[in-house]
């Protein structure tokens, strides 16, 4: 779509007069007729979040100082913050914090630089070749979560899995028990989870690099940039509020996002060296159907994705060029 | 015809064809494994042999013995369906409003919206579980669909690709008299089936692959999703493997053909930009 | 199919039902005036019942769940039991989650290390509560002491042994022939399988000797636990107040695991890993629930190598304490009514019929002896599985599964093969690891 000049703004080498005339026009057209329309498209969406989303967040705030089984027959009791220190307390709470960064930033690779390299040199080749890759590279997503886990647990086995036997023709002798090795296991389950999610993101980045408009490429080739002075030139500051984004996305939907496979292939384990926010709420919390772990644990880990989120959208908007 | 605007030559596309085929054989090559396996009996999965010495049908006919698939893919797929299409139509509509409208609360909403992306499903499950009962909507199709019609993924999703609309043909379109549903409908829309197409395909996964809400939701067998009857083969008595792989199989074809669906809608509006 | 014959089906079809149905209705007629003097009015509603399992969300063990439900009902038609699939692991939560919605579960599949807190937390019903003491006696009669032991707690019976197994000790003849040891002559003490092991790994150094099953969340911590029994140790006090498994008996059987770590005995792999490394002949000995045994009978045959069975190694000169894994019935059923509904079915299950189709297709044990001896309907079924035997052995000297009291019953649980864990793969001293898991493990369970 040509018109995603407007929305980008000052990139580089971009026309500016377009810019302006588009932020005078919405202004005046915005007070044309404002009042109840908007709030009226806004509506099912707010309905149903507050019902199904605030209305129980609230309410898990609210349990995080109580007491209580859930069971209707029992009533809840004040307890002040001493869900908050028995939390603390639990067993692979720590591992959960510092293994749920860990898995923050090592997804990083598989949902935004290889994404973003494909997207980028997807440009360098026929569209129709680039639609077949990313076709390919799409299919993981399509896969069954359990069959996903299934599949690379016979890859990781030690006994004759394909992973140790190339090893072992490269010359290692003893077999690795990649998801029962706290060396290993974190990593095996980033890569199962970044396996999986690469041809999400790639979807993402390649629809924002195929909406960047031919002509700044064109007018740069007249210009004599090549390849990469087009790339570090157009694409990357035009692709930056889908950076901002992405990466947003890819950070706080970490946890969520190998929890599958944390469940499937190694419950939290090997001495909880893979469990994760998620997986402590669900195993610690839901699973234990212990009230009060799992509603201060989701406010814990609410709170802390809130600060993360801030501080990330703060740091995007540095630098991103989206200033619409 | 597609008209490729540059062509660039040399290493870099030697470059491109090179990393593109290196990641979708990386993508590719656990699929491909799970498939030959799906054709081996039970003793080659065990024995890690590549390639099937004796292919065999056995799995699949095991599988679809074993568990109701095809009501399972069937159930998956209305509720991946309208799902898909509830958050589409929440997320366009809020969209819509966000990026058409200057308006007191704004910021608030979008805020409100972004918020919803870091509460952890455990947080909400309970609650909503108890709410579900008390509407009598266990075991259907609409508990599993109802808590989820609205995604801030696909409100800021859709939020990008409307922000990136040009504001004069709202203008344009309000002179013309048409009312603001109009614009959206016959203005707006049409020129967003490409984004709103892959966001609707990853939607859609994203229903087909949960597990846990539609398995508090479902009170008995034949009621289940597919991705409760491919976690039927696994137990504690020993894992089913084959069944498994070969169910498994099966339950990505669904997706697999309507990917490709929406895929021509997607690559038909890449091919439409590039020519324009 | 013609007229006539669709006609002739139908025919036959009704007035089975209707025999049947008048067959039963003159016996829970009796039941309900016993029950409740009530209505006399048999023509009611079928009382409805639910059944809470997580073998009817096992491929494998779906089926044979469902006819336990179907025959129940075809002799009770006056009970309707509504199967509700739920994962094992989920179990209590799903539970509590029908309860908050208001919704309370008749009877519920749990694993026994639930006990505790399905009594205390969720409130099951003592099955003993259930009818008159009489006719319980009489229905448990020539049933395993042992095995009605299991589901006892301050003196009540408070479940039903269900699917329920004991731990053996699984082993490839063919690695241990490879390796100059006879499958006959099996390893009765830990001493004798570290001897074994290291037999097994110096002939075939590519294949791990042993395995066992209490290293992860699938299979738990019951062997944990049976070691430490066997070992003369017990997991808590009498009064469930203290944690007793850092004494001696259980600081020696931790001391075990190390050893056979150490000596390159006992391998490193997760224990779904180990049950493929078995499948495939890559595991010699594998200390497992005898649940397995149909699927490790199926991989022996479809790979070309014996399998064999022993009983629980023993510590020298100590007798081999097996504890008990699987799951039991569990009662919540607030509701008077529906009571003599449960405790029929209950009947049904743990009747003779009722432990043939869950011993013979489902794959656990029959607690009641007299099903596997001469003339029992399981008589050939023991015969063409000798394991069986070995597992009925076992159930004359096991003692109950530990179910840790608290709503932290579940992390309690978990911190015992988190333990063995540690204990096999790290090298903390054991001592450390048992004092700091007790110390850990006594402050969760002062709450």
């Amino acid at each position: 779509m040509k018109s995603d000049v407007l929305t980008y703004g000052p990139g580089l080498a971009l026309p500016r007069s377009g810019r302006n005339r588009a932020a005078v026009k919405t202004k005046r057209g915005a007070l044309a007729r404002v009042c109840w329309q908007p709030y009226v498209y806004l509506l099912p969406a707010l309905v149903l979040m507050c019902v199904w989303i605030y209305y129980p967040l609230l309410r898990t705030f609210y349990l995080s100082f109580f007491n209580w089984n859930m069971l209707p027959t029992t009533t809840p009791q004040f307890c002040g913050l001493d869900n908050f220190a028995k939390l603390l307390r639990t067993p692979g709470f720590s591992n959960a914090v510092v293994n749920t960064l860990v898995m923050m930033v090592g997804l990083l690779p598989f949902s935004i630089v290889l994404p973003v390299l494909v997207s980028i040199f997807a440009k360098s080749i026929t569209k129709r070749a680039s639609a077949f890759y990313r076709g390919m590279i799409f299919v993981p997503m399509i896969l069954a979560p359990v069959a996903a886990a299934a599949v690379f647990r016979w890859i990781l086995h030690p006994a004759g899995g394909l992973l140790n036997q190339l090893l072992e023709r490269m010359g290692v002798e003893e077999s690795i028990s990649f998801l029962n090795d706290p060396r290993y296991a974190l990593g095996c389950i980033i890569f199962i989870t970044g396996w999986k999610m690469t041809g999400f993101f790639t979807l993402l980045f390649y629809s924002a690099v195929q909406n960047i408009d031919d002509g700044y490429y064109q007018a740069a080739a007249m210009d004599g940039a090549g390849f990469w002075q087009q790339t570090f030139r157009i694409t990357l500051p035009l692709l930056s509020p889908t950076l901002v984004f992405n990466t947003m996305l890819s950070i706080l939907f970490a946890s969520s996002w190998s929890f599958t496979y944390v469940d499937t292939l190694t419950q939290g384990g090997p001495l909880n060296s893979t469990i994760n926010a998620y997986y402590f709420m669900w195993d610690k919390g839901f699973r234990t159907s212990s009230s009060g772990l799992t509603s201060s644990s989701a406010v814990v880990f609410f709170l802390g994705f809130g600060l993360i989120a801030l501080v990330l959208s703060h740091v995007g908007q540095k630098l991103s060029y989206y200033d619409n | 015809m597609e008209t490729q605007v540059l062509v660039y030559r040399g290493p870099v596309r030697w470059a491109g064809h090179a990393l593109l085929a290196a990641v979708s054989v990386l993508s590719l090559f656990p699929l491909v494994w799970m498939v030959l396996n799906a054709f081996k009996p039970t003793d080659e999965i065990l024995y890690f042999s590549l390639l099937p010495q004796n292919v065999t049908l056995q799995n699949f006919a095991d599988a679809l013995e074993m568990i109701p698939l095809p009501t399972m893919i069937v159930r998956s797929f209305a509720s991946g369906v309208f799902q898909m299409v509830g958050q589409l139509c929440t997320g366009i509509l809020a969209a819509y409003a966000l990026t058409r409208w200057d308006f007191p609360g704004k910021k608030l909403f979008y805020g409100l919206f972004t918020v919803t992306w870091l509460v952890p499903f455990q947080a909400t499950m309970l609650p909503n579980y108890v709410n579900l009962v008390q509407l009598g909507l266990r075991d259907t199709v609409a508990g599993i669909v109802l808590p989820n019609l609205a995604s801030a993924f696909a409100i800021l999703t859709l939020y990008q690709s409307f922000n990136a609309f040009p504001k004069t043909i709202f203008e344009a379109a309000q002179v013309d008299g048409a009312n603001s549903l109009k614009t959206l409908l016959q203005v707006v829309l049409p020129n967003l089936k490409g984004p709103v197409a892959s966001l609707g395909i990853i939607l859609f996964i994203n229903c087909w692959n949960e597990y846990f809400w539609p398995l508090l939701i479902t009170r008995s067998i034949d009621k289940a999703t597919v991705q409760i009857g491919l976690s039927m083969f696994l137990s504690s008595e020993g894992n089913l493997w084959g069944p498994l792989l070969a169910a498994a199989v099966l339950a990505s074809l669904p997706i697999l053909l309507l990917y490709m669906v929406l895929q021509k809608q997607i690559i038909d509006s890449f091919m439409k930009s590039g020519i324009k | 199919m013609n007229f006539k014959k669709w006609m002739a089906l139908g025919l036959t079809a009704a007035l089975a039902v209707s025999l049947a149905a008048c067959g039963q209705n003159s016996e829970s007629a009796a039941q309900q005036t016993a029950a409740a003097a009530g209505s006399e009015d048999v023509q009611t509603e079928p009382v409805e019942i639910t059944f809470y399992s997580y073998t009817l969300l096992n491929a494998s063990a779906q089926e044979a769940t469902q006819k336990l439900m179907d025959e129940f009902m075809a002799q009770n038609p006056d009970v309707k039991v509504t199967g509700v699939p739920v994962s094992n692991s989920d179990m209590a939560a799903r539970l509590q989650a029908d309860m908050a919605a208001g919704e309370v579960p008749d009877v519920a599949q749990l694993p026994f290390r639930a006990m505790d807190f399905a009594i205390n937390g969720l409130g099951a019903v003592a099955i003993n509560d259930l009818t008159t003491e009489e006719e319980f006696d009489k229905n448990f009669e020539t049933f395993s002491p042992n095995g009605l032991a299991l589901g006892e707690y301050d003196g009540k019976t408070y479940c039903l042994p269900f699917t329920f197994s004991t731990p053996v000790l699984f082993y490839n003849g063919t690695l241990f022939e490879q390796a100059g040891l006879d499958p006959n002559d099996p390893p009765e003490t830990w001493d004798e399988v570290l001897q074994y092991g290291q037999a097994i790994k110096e002939a075939n150094p590519d294949v791990e000797a042993l395995h066992v099953a209490t290293t992860g969340a699938s299979s738990g911590e019951w062997i944990a636990q049976a070691l430490i029994y066997s070992n003369g140790g017990s997991i808590l006090s009498e009064d469930r107040s203290t944690i007793t498994f850092n004494e001696e008996g259980g600081m020696g059987a931790m001391q075990m695991l190390r050893d056979m770590a150490d000596a390159g005995v006992h391998g490193t792999m997760t224990e779904e890993e180990a049950t493929e490394a078995f499948s495939n002949g890559n595991l010699a000995m594998y200390l497992q629930s005898s649940a397995v045994h149909a699927s490790m009978k199926k991989a022996a045959e479809a790979g070309g190598w014996d399998l064999y069975g022993a009983a629980m190694p023993a510590f020298t000169g100590k007798e081999a304490v097996p504890a008990n894994s699987g799951s039991a019935l569990f009662v919540f059923t607030q509701d008077e009514a529906k009571r003599d509904a449960v405790w029929r079915f209950l009947q049904f299950v743990s009747s003779d019929r009722g432990y043939e189709i869950i011993t013979a297709e489902i794959g656990y044990l029959p607690l009641r002896p007299a099903l596997v001896e001469e003339g029992g309907a399981l008589y050939e079924f023991a015969q063409e599985n000798p394991l069986l035997g070995v597992n009925m052995e076992q159930m004359t000297r096991m003692r109950q599964t530990t179910a840790f009291p608290t709503e932290n019953w579940q992390t309690l649980s978990a911190s015992l093969y988190e333990m063995v864990d540690k204990v096999l793969w790290t090298d903390e001293p054991v001592e450390q690891i048992v004092n700091d898991t007790a110390a850990q493990d006594q402050e969760l369970l002062n709450g």
